[in-house]
């Protein structure tokens, strides 16, 4: 199901982490990041997740929906 | 027809080292004044008007040189060095010591000799500055910079609006090598001690890394 924003800040930081799922998943497709280094980032982040098995690092929509 | 798909590598200013630009100019003005301690003995040893030229001729040319000059004011031509010396009231010893190494510390840098001082030259503060800069050397290491800024940008960005805290730093800079955070400008930087170890194939040449 599709995010939909409910206030600026989620706009924003739904804006901010597209970008970078983006742009870290390219790094690790390029084999310029670890996939490993690029999780436990993502399990930190407040913006982003990782899962086990999950495809790359994708938008935290639950945490950024309590935003 | 000939044609060429490859792209002309264009090398990526990683950084500059301003602390090793200051440390070999400190090196350099402390090089440049014993060499103008051991003009001002020269000149004072020879006498009269010396231009720049015959200036970066002693320091070039050494004691030798300073004797040469001095030997064409000898009053007793056929006499020695010795007696024609004396009867200058000249002594050479401290020229010789001022001008011991004074070809080899002049070459060390690049001096011009101007209005009677050796001075750094244009072209020496700019190869100094060149030489404490670190460039990236292949397509790979420009990709990763290339996606470490834009990492960072996104980090920063998303800093400013306070969705990553400073608990949140440490983790994430661990976690993405490309970027690290700097205490100093506070904010995300690209990690170029990380960028630089990369081979042209991405992988990473150091073990350290």
């Amino acid at each position: 199901m599709d995010f939909i924003p409910e206030n600026q800040k989620q706009e924003e930081a739904f804006e901010l982490a597209s970008q970078l799922c983006n742009v870290l998943n390219e790094g690790v497709q390029k084999k310029l990041l670890e996939q490993v280094g690029v999780h436990n980032f993502a399990t930190n982040s407040k913006l982003i997740n990782a899962t086990v098995g999950s495809k790359g690092v994708y938008v935290d929509t639950n945490g950024i929906s309590k935003l | 027809m000939t044609t060429t798909t490859d792209k002309e590598f264009k090398p990526q200013l990683l950084y500059k080292d301003e602390s090793r630009i200051k440390e070999i100019l400190k090196q350099s003005d402390d090089t440049s004044e014993k060499l103008n301690q051991a003009l001002d003995v020269a000149t004072n040893f020879i006498g009269g008007d010396l231009n720049d030229e015959d200036k970066e001729n002693i320091l070039l040319g050494g004691f030798d040189k300073a004797m040469e000059m001095i030997r064409a004011k000898y009053q007793f031509p056929d006499a020695d060095d010795e007696f024609n010396l004396k009867s200058m009231g000249k002594d050479a010893e401290p020229v010789e010591l001022a001008l011991r190494s004074s070809k080899s510390l002049y070459r060390g840098f690049e001096y011009d000799t101007l209005n009677g001082k050796v001075i750094l030259s244009g072209n020496g503060k700019k190869n100094i500055e060149e030489g404490a800069c670190t460039y990236t050397k292949n397509e790979a290491q420009n990709a990763a910079f290339d996606l470490a800024k834009r990492i960072c940008k996104n980090l920063n960005e998303a800093m400013s609006y306070g969705f990553i805290d400073s608990s949140d730093q440490t983790p994430i800079a661990q976690g993405v090598k490309l970027t690290k955070y700097s205490t100093e400008t506070k904010n995300y930087v690209p990690n170029v001690n990380f960028l630089k170890h990369i081979d042209p194939f991405g992988g990473i040449r150091s073990s350290g890394y």
